[in-house]
């Protein structure tokens, strides 16, 4: 397995394949580079390091809490260890993440995979929804929720060479269509404009920006339009690009493969209550998943597909009229 | 060492842990809400360390050092004491211990001379198995020590069992992890909150190196870590204290917090 260079990575597979990739990567670049894992090695693709680098990876077992403060113990004594485990079951540790790896600003990068519903088949106990508000509280944390595997790729490689101190990193598992320019920079806590729009801004992030791209394009068939805007770095907020937006539309639209408190929708409105009071709603999970064969059966029940996206926007614009 | 060397050690250490005592006595005085007991029964574990034993506190990395860890983070006032010992913590320091210009309540790695912030139990070994897994991979596992040190009652807490099974997977040699058995823990005797089993036996099935000693007796446990160096695998110190130990009063109830009325004699 070749980890792909950094500015143009390709082949790079679903986004769980190129968080795997860039670690390829980084632990040729960097020997300080430890990753650990809680039985999850093969899911989340820490595999691939582990059998690159042996002695530089450790599979914790089904112990999220002791890897969490493993890892934290690498940074102390002077490594940069990547934490991998399913979003969901890396909230286990929370409170060892606020006490111990955020408390002392440890260099610890925590790579969340299967978040949202991207682990469909596994149903709601492997389905995180709440781990960006989590996460977003913690006082030294950054935030990061690339939206596909080029720019998953990237954002990897720029954290570490650009963060020394905790980041949550947060991925889906298969579902993840292209929806970002595989050649462009990436910059982290800069907000990433993927369409212009003037009636409506929608921010997301993660795979879902694949559905939002295309309801802006359907919105756009019926005389709206819609701005499309990556916000893949959730912490540090880009709150002057908010600003922007909010401005030149008028009227914001998170959608989130999250439950819309505290996650992309409590960011969003938090910082435009603040800098600039505009109308803004969220698109967002509705409650607990639970199985389904695809992960685009639970977007539809829970209203996140292009085209039910596109209809709650129409019903609100239609709302802001009457 | 012959014997009368090593008896002339061993009453320096008692002289040491002495004026500590009396520290943490003060710090119990001047702010109530300090854990006297727990910090009493970890004293002479703490005065060994430092003091019989010896730490190396820095390197040119930090993997070239000694690493201890409180994961007992209550017991704060017993390391603030030694550190004073040591003039790392400046004796008028101990005065504001929790006040808002003063010493944290729970170990914090801004101090100097804490390596790692504390408090919330049940972490310490964790964190004690990554640092010695950066020793293991900078190749000073075998010049360094990384001593964490548990309270009984922190035994309760499912992620030390986690990290018992972990640091004995990877033969972490350099960890030495250290009970402080007092048998008490906040609500009670650690026996009548929740069921400890054998601990001897926990730790051994694990595959741990198991030493019990008394954690009074500087003679005894000095020897338990000099057999750790050598023990070639993980090993636990089990060290039977007394909570409150060379406080009466305290010691016969087994209680945390003193009055300042009892402890009057005692800090002078």
């Amino acid at each position: 397995m070749q980890g792909a260079s950094p500015s143009s990575p390709g082949g790079l597979g679903t986004i769980r394949d190129a968080v795997g990739k860039a670690l390829l990567y980084l632990g040729d670049a960097d020997p300080d580079v430890v990753v650990v894992t809680a039985d999850v090695a093969r899911s989340t693709r820490t595999a691939w390091f582990g059998e690159r680098f042996p002695e530089r990876f450790v599979n914790i077992g089904i112990s999220e809490q002791d890897l969490v403060d493993f890892a934290a113990g690498l940074a102390l004594a002077g490594k940069r260890p990547y934490a991998a485990a399913f979003a969901m079951f890396m909230m286990r540790a929370w409170e060892q993440i606020r006490n111990t790896v955020d408390r002392m600003r440890l260099d610890v990068k925590l790579v969340a995979t299967h978040s949202g519903f991207s682990d469909h088949g596994d149903g709601a106990s492997h389905q995180s929804l709440e781990d960006i508000a989590l996460m977003r509280v913690l006082h030294n944390m950054t935030v990061v929720v690339p939206a596909d595997p080029p720019q998953a790729y990237k954002a990897l490689v720029r954290v570490h060479e650009q963060v020394r101190g905790p980041v949550y990193f947060r991925v889906g598992r298969d579902y993840s269509p292209l929806v970002t320019d595989p050649g462009a920079e990436y910059r982290l806590g800069r907000l990433e404009i993927l369409r212009d729009g003037s009636d409506v801004a929608l921010v997301s992030a993660g795979p879902l920006l694949a559905q939002v791209l295309e309801a802006a394009r359907m919105l756009g068939e019926r005389g709206v339009s819609a701005a499309v805007a990556n916000l893949h770095t959730v912490k540090p907020l880009d709150e002057e690009g908010l600003e922007r937006l909010a401005r030149a539309t008028g009227l914001v639209v998170v959608v989130e493969e999250h439950l819309p408190r505290g996650g992309l929708f409590g960011a969003v409105a938090e910082a435009l209550a603040q800098r600039y009071p505009a109308p803004v709603y969220p698109v967002a999970a509705r409650g607990y998943g639970h199985s389904a064969r695809s992960v685009l059966d639970l977007y539809r029940e829970h209203g996140l597909l292009a085209e039910q996206i596109a209809r709650r926007v129409l019903e609100l614009l239609a709302g802001r009229e009457g | 060492m012959g014997g009368d060397a090593l008896g002339i050690r061993l009453e320096r250490l008692h002289e040491i842990a002495r004026r500590a005592r009396r520290r943490v006595v003060r710090m119990g005085v001047v702010e109530r809400s300090v854990h006297v007991g727990a910090s009493l029964s970890v004293l002479d574990i703490l005065v060994a360390i430092y003091f019989g034993r010896g730490l190396r506190r820095s390197g040119e990395k930090p993997t070239e050092r000694d690493w201890l860890i409180l994961s007992k983070g209550h017991a704060v006032p017993a390391l603030y004491a030694v550190l004073a010992e040591a003039g790392v913590i400046p004796e008028e320091k101990l005065e504001k211990i929790r006040a808002i210009d003063g010493l944290e309540g729970h170990p914090d790695f801004t101090t100097s001379g804490v390596d790692v912030s504390t408090g919330s139990l049940g972490q310490g070994l964790s964190i004690a198995a990554g640092i010695a897994y950066a020793m293991r991979l900078d190749g000073t596992e075998d010049r360094h020590r990384v001593y964490v040190i548990l309270g009984d009652g922190e035994l309760d807490e499912g992620q030390v069992w986690e990290a018992a099974a972990t640091v004995s997977h990877l033969g972490l040699r350099s960890v030495v992890a250290i009970v402080d058995v007092n048998g008490f823990q906040l609500d009670g005797p650690v026996e009548a909150v929740k069921t400890k089993g054998d601990l001897a036996a926990r730790w051994r099935s694990l595959g741990w190196s198991v030493i019990e000693v008394d954690g009074h007796d500087y003679e005894m446990f000095l020897e338990a870590l000099r057999a750790a160096d050598v023990a070639g695998r993980p090993t636990v110190v089990l060290a039977y204290t007394r909570r409150g130990k060379g406080l009466g009063f305290l010691e016969a109830s087994g209680g945390q917090h003193i009055d300042p009325k009892h402890a009057g004699s005692f800090t002078e």
